[in-house]
């Protein structure tokens, strides 16, 4: 069970090993990638709190300081979001399984990116980086994106305006978001949309921007299902290599919320 | 991906465009969002996109994933506000180039890469010469794998077994879904990717199933 109490499922991932290939060590690249964290609406909130509170001063202009909004966390995915990236040179996409209902050695060749592949990384990440870009200068949008998962701190009050019941928070940035991905044609996926909240999970963390105006605090910490996953993995006598590398992913994030 | 994140500088520009213009913002969103699709969907930019999508003529697998994608719009958006990535809409109507010497988009930050393009080359045109090698090898270790999965299953533990039967599963679910082309067998294989003179040109990867967390079922 997970913290909203539904029923969790191991989530399997198929891997090509582009390492075993060489088609990694056949890659040149020229660039590295660098992502946000948990700690992103914490960030932004600082900013929200810095001008509010000082006000700043662009050009010739100056702006005075202003009323600290209420903070929200929205949460949006893309579905397959690897795949759906077209690849140049598809005949390194190619894969193979053994087919257990066959018996026999089965083929496959993507039309986008393997997840495995180190270019992958960088060519997949061009298109959601773009598109935060994009809502951020049309949009005044506070996103960013952790590879597909977006991120967007939106001021509670100015989406509220303009809401209805069946289309909450219309016209915030996270709606802006969603829309300039339909006119591309890479549309948002609707089940792990998450509408804004004070309080939200994002990679596992949850982030509590309730008191981001009131207490300019932000709470991040971990939930009990990432704790108790984690302390149930180390009371057992043996853990195999794949599981350790989960384990110390999660650990890793903890370091990261201080918890 | 292990330095420090900053956050972009639009992020801090747009919080302070949401405390100097407040609610007014909303419908100065929605009024934005309008006027760019209707001229999204105008009919000079769907003639324009299935124009650039025809004088490109990518191979099958770009023209299945672009069909859907309105590559004029997304050209035009990237030079209406300066963006740094103008080759993004040229890759998405070609092919996003995966192998070799992947060129610097100019949208991360720089990183110098150990070997010179001289001695990348080199590396590059060995690896390619065991093309023919390599597919042997992955039958061979997939085959092994497989046997293994199999003898375990027998005395009970059916854990690797299953897992390969998922990894089936999830791969044959990616044909209808529009992301593959349907499995081949090993002849269909060659013949797909071997030459005039007889030399693979394709360079497989095995597939592996790995445990990613939970998810709601």
């Amino acid at each position: 069970m997970d913290d909203d109490g539904e029923t969790l499922i191991d989530k399997i991932r198929d891997i090509d090993d582009a390492r075993i290939s060489s088609t990694n060590a056949a890659t040149r690249l020229h660039e590295s990638l660098v992502t946000p964290n948990c700690e992103f609406s914490a960030r932004v909130a600082d900013e929200f709190v810095r001008f509010a509170q000082d006000g700043w001063q662009d050009d010739q202009d100056l702006f005075p300081l202003s009323v600290m909004p209420e903070l929200q966390l929205g949460l949006d995915d893309i579905w397959a979001s690897y795949r759906r990236v077209p690849s140049r040179e598809n005949n390194f996409c190619a894969i193979i399984i053994f087919s257990v209902s066959l018996q026999d050695w089965r083929w496959f060749v993507a039309y986008g990116h393997n997840f495995g592949l180190t270019s992958a990384v960088l060519n997949f990440n061009r298109m959601h980086e773009a598109l935060c870009v994009l809502s951020r200068v049309f949009g005044a949008s506070c996103c960013d994106h952790f590879f597909d998962d977006y991120m967007d701190i939106i001021p509670a009050i100015y989406s509220i305006l303009f809401s209805d019941s069946n289309r909450q928070h219309v016209n915030s940035s996270q709606w802006c978001l969603d829309e300039l991905h339909t006119l591309i044609g890479m549309c948002l996926e609707p089940k792990k949309h998450k509408h804004s909240a004070s309080v939200n999970v994002a990679l596992g963390v949850e982030a509590d921007l309730s008191e981001a105006a009131s207490l300019e605090k932000v709470s991040l910490k971990p939930t009990s299902g990432r704790t108790d996953f984690i302390l149930d993995s180390l009371r057992k006598a043996e853990v195999p290599p794949r599981m350790a590398a989960t384990i110390l992913g999660k650990l890793y994030l903890l370091l990261a919320t201080g918890s | 991906m292990g330095k420090e994140y900053r956050l972009p500088p639009d992020v801090t520009a747009a919080a302070k465009v949401n405390l100097r213009v407040g609610a007014v913002l909303s419908s100065q969103r929605s009024t934005g969002i309008t006027k760019r699709r209707t001229f999204a969907n105008s009919l000079v930019m769907q003639s324009m996109d299935a124009e650039l999508k025809d004088r490109a003529n990518p191979p099958e697998n770009v023209r299945r994933l672009h069909k859907g994608v309105n590559v004029a719009f997304l050209g035009l958006l990237p030079h209406a506000i300066r963006g740094v990535d103008q080759s993004l809409p040229h890759n998405m109507l070609h092919g996003f180039p995966i192998i070799h010497d992947v060129p610097d988009s100019g949208v991360y930050r720089a990183t110098d890469h150990p070997l010179t393009l001289d001695e990348f080359c080199d590396v590059y045109d060995a690896i390619m010469l065991t093309n023919e090698e390599l597919m042997e090898e992955l039958k061979r270790r997939m085959r092994h794998k497989y046997d293994a999965a199999m003898a375990a299953s027998l005395k009970g533990d059916s854990r690797a077994l299953d897992l390969m039967k998922e990894v089936e599963r999830l791969t044959l679910l990616e044909v209808p879904q529009g992301l593959c082309a349907p499995g081949l067998d090993d002849t269909e294989f060659r013949d797909k990717f071997t030459n005039d003179i007889g030399d693979l040109q394709a360079r497989p990867m095995p597939r592996h199933g790995v445990f990613q967390g939970k998810k709601v079922g």
